[in-house]
């Protein structure tokens, strides 16, 4: 009977998944992820009312939509902030891995001169490091814990690969090695073939991760962009 | 012709990301594969050509994780080591064994032979019908019914390795 059952199964129409299942359907995207595409989707309706020429009167329409969108947008991360008071802002130890995951977006440009790129975190342009032997390959942006986190990764000639990650705000940083180097106040923090180095500059964390990069070679270029 | 809103990507946000991880078998290559898809996708207004919009989505999803499995068969693998141990996010409350079950299910349907995963994501994950499956696929609806049998078959097997076949072969046996 069971074996009939399951014959009909097979071959015909839809039945209900197994009960197994069903417990994805409370697994739910993680809160830097929904912010990230929020951030996609306002700069997505913004473009396109930027590019067409539309009639004075829709235009307007538009435009005050798109500032209702944003209002909005800005009040959902500020109740997400409220609904968050409480919990500890995450530490350099939680952010570090975005610095060797996959870009999500092509590399930044470089800007007239040559030394820094398109992509700034606050104040904080990313440097270009093409002279010390770097270029930039790809960027991606993240929230975690409501900080903002932009991210450039670059790579050398033997194809390593680092990434440079800006968080907006003071992370809390525990452990690891402190570090000077030409006048910079450094933090050395390593397991296994992973190094990062971290630092602070004008209120923001800034960190500098790599797989099989000579922690030295972190530490100069770090002590060019603190 | 009706166009993609691009608001769709955040209402199924939750159901895309996972479908990614069903794909992929990894929470961080999930939330990856979820922004790629949206640069993709937002880059320039889409046409739905009558497809729902989910099933849009879901395609577009599909078709970058396998752009990107491409790509990734090209170059060294990059492996995020410092990775926190999390659960993954939950909607219910104050239950992490239920957490820990989704994380092993997915990473039971990531290692299902590649039609049988498509299959089962699209109709058992995405939430497709058969016939939007079938589309998606390019294969027949009798086809996803016999592979998605096949993978919900193989996926509860993996979970309970020690039940005994007739068992395990219950379809809407729960685990818990």
């Amino acid at each position: 009977m069971m074996d009939d059952e399951m014959t009909r199964d097979e071959h015909t129409g839809p039945v209900d998944p197994p009960e197994a299942l069903r417990v994805l359907d409370d697994v739910v995207a993680p809160d830097r992820l929904r912010l990230a595409l929020a951030d996609r989707v306002a700069d997505a309706r913004r473009a396109p009312a930027r590019e067409r020429r539309l009639p004075g009167r829709l235009r307007g329409v538009l435009a005050a939509a798109g500032a209702v969108a944003a209002v909005l947008v800005v009040l959902g991360l500020f109740a997400n902030r409220i609904l968050d008071d409480g919990s500890p802002p995450p530490s350099v130890r939680a952010v570090a891995p975005l610095a060797l995951r996959a870009a999500t977006a092509p590399a930044p440009a470089a800007r007239p001169g040559g030394e820094l790129l398109a992509a700034r975190s606050g104040p904080i342009a990313f440097p270009a490091w093409t002279r010390v032997g770097w270029r930039a390959v790809g960027a991606r942006r993240d929230t975690v814990g409501g900080h903002d986190v932009r991210t450039v990764f670059y790579l050398d000639a033997a194809g390593q690969r680092i990434g440079y990650a800006i968080a907006d705000g003071r992370l809390p940083v525990a452990g690891g090695q402190l570090v000077t180097r030409r006048g910079a106040q450094l933090r050395v923090l390593a397991r296994g073939a992973t190094s990062v180095v971290t630092w602070r500059r004008d209120g923001r964390t800034c960190i500098l991760a790599g797989r099989g990069v000579p922690v030295e070679r972190l530490l100069t270029l770090a002590s060019y962009a603190a | 012709m009706a166009r993609l809103d691009p608001q769709a990507l955040v209402s199924h946000l939750d159901r895309l990301y996972r479908v990614a991880w069903a794909l992929c078998g990894s929470r961080e290559e999930a939330e990856d594969l979820v922004q790629e898809t949206a640069a993709r996708v937002l880059a320039k207004p889409r046409q739905l050509y009558g497809q729902d919009e989910l099933a849009y989505l879901v395609r577009a999803l599909r078709n970058t994780f396998l752009l990107a499995r491409r790509t990734r068969a090209r170059r060294p693998h990059e492996v995020a080591t410092l990775e926190r141990v999390e659960p993954p996010e939950w909607r219910g409350a104050g239950l992490p064994e239920a957490a820990l079950e989704a994380r092993q299910l997915f990473e039971a349907i990531a290692v299902l032979p590649d039609d049988f995963r498509q299959a089962l994501v699209a109709v058992d994950v995405a939430g497709l019908s058969y016939r939007e499956a079938a589309e998606l696929l390019d294969t027949r609806e009798a086809t996803i019914a016999s592979r998605l049998f096949r993978a919900r078959e193989r996926v509860v097997q993996t979970l309970a390795p020690h039940t005994g076949p007739r068992e395990a072969n219950a379809p809407a046996r729960s685990l818990r």
